[in-house]
């Protein structure tokens, strides 16, 4: 009997443990205020996106010129400069 | 993207345009590679050339690469970050307008790379049809009336 009291209230122990966490996690404003951040952050990320999407060159738009240094700074590329003379492939992108 | 550039530098110019950093490790979304990388974001443009430089070492580029300016104009012009595939024809108009990127990179890289193959095939550049033509320049005649305004 005894050995089962005390099964009962290390029983009741765990769960009150394990618990805690749970309930301070879905239950306290910080976590609400987090979760309402994250959404607002990923809301401004995504009009973010769609803006960009809807100004970028599109198929058949002439391509905007620009003239840039190379990394070393010893040439500049002129993109008007390839008109009526070649294909151009321009590959956008960073490290990350 | 380097596999492509050695198959068909030989008939079209490429150009990588290294612009700002998508996930550098003082980002709100930092990318860990960034972090053991030391990739910050660029506080000037000698960092900007620095980082594109590691970029060029570490991957191995021969591709000749450019470097956007600090006010990111280019990058701008394109709505190209984090990353994105262009693809522009002999007349100036483009052939290929890629999705943004990470998901819109690939396919575009697949559809300038069969652009490409059609141009070594026939000697000619695909056509664009006189509908995509007209639509895009209606597009032109709506951003000069747009910049107009302003």
């Amino acid at each position: 009997m005894k050995s089962l009291i005390a099964a009962l209230i290390a029983t009741g122990l765990v769960l009150a443990a394990n618990d805690k966490p749970l309930f301070a996690q879905s239950e306290t404003g910080d976590s609400a205020k987090q979760r309402q951040d994250r959404r607002q952050r990923m809301l401004r990320n995504r009009e973010g996106r769609m803006a960009r999407d809807d100004d970028a060159p599109k198929v058949g738009d002439v391509a905007p010129v620009f003239t840039l240094k190379s990394h070393d700074g010893e040439s500049e590329t002129d993109l008007a400069a390839f008109a009526g003379e070649r294909p151009v492939v321009l590959i956008f992108g960073s490290y990350t | 993207m380097e596999q492509m550039y050695k198959e068909y530098r030989d008939i079209a110019e490429f150009r990588l345009v290294y612009i700002r950093e998508a996930h550098a490790a003082d980002s709100n979304w930092p990318m860990r590679m960034a972090k053991e990388k030391n990739i910050t974001e660029h506080k000037d443009y000698e960092q900007r050339c620095a980082t594109a430089e590691m970029l060029i070492d570490d991957e191995s580029l021969t591709i000749p690469t450019l470097i956007d300016n600090m006010q990111n104009e280019v990058n701008d012009l394109y709505g190209a970050h984090p990353d994105r595939i262009f693809l522009v024809r002999g007349d100036g108009r483009l052939a290929v307008a890629g999705a943004r990127g990470p998901w819109g990179f690939e396919p575009a890289l697949q559809e300038a790379g069969e652009w490409l193959a059609e141009f070594r095939k026939t000697g000619e550049e695909p056509p664009l049809s006189d509908e995509v033509i007209a639509e895009a320049d209606r597009r032109a005649a709506e951003r000069e009336k747009a910049a107009r305004k302003k």
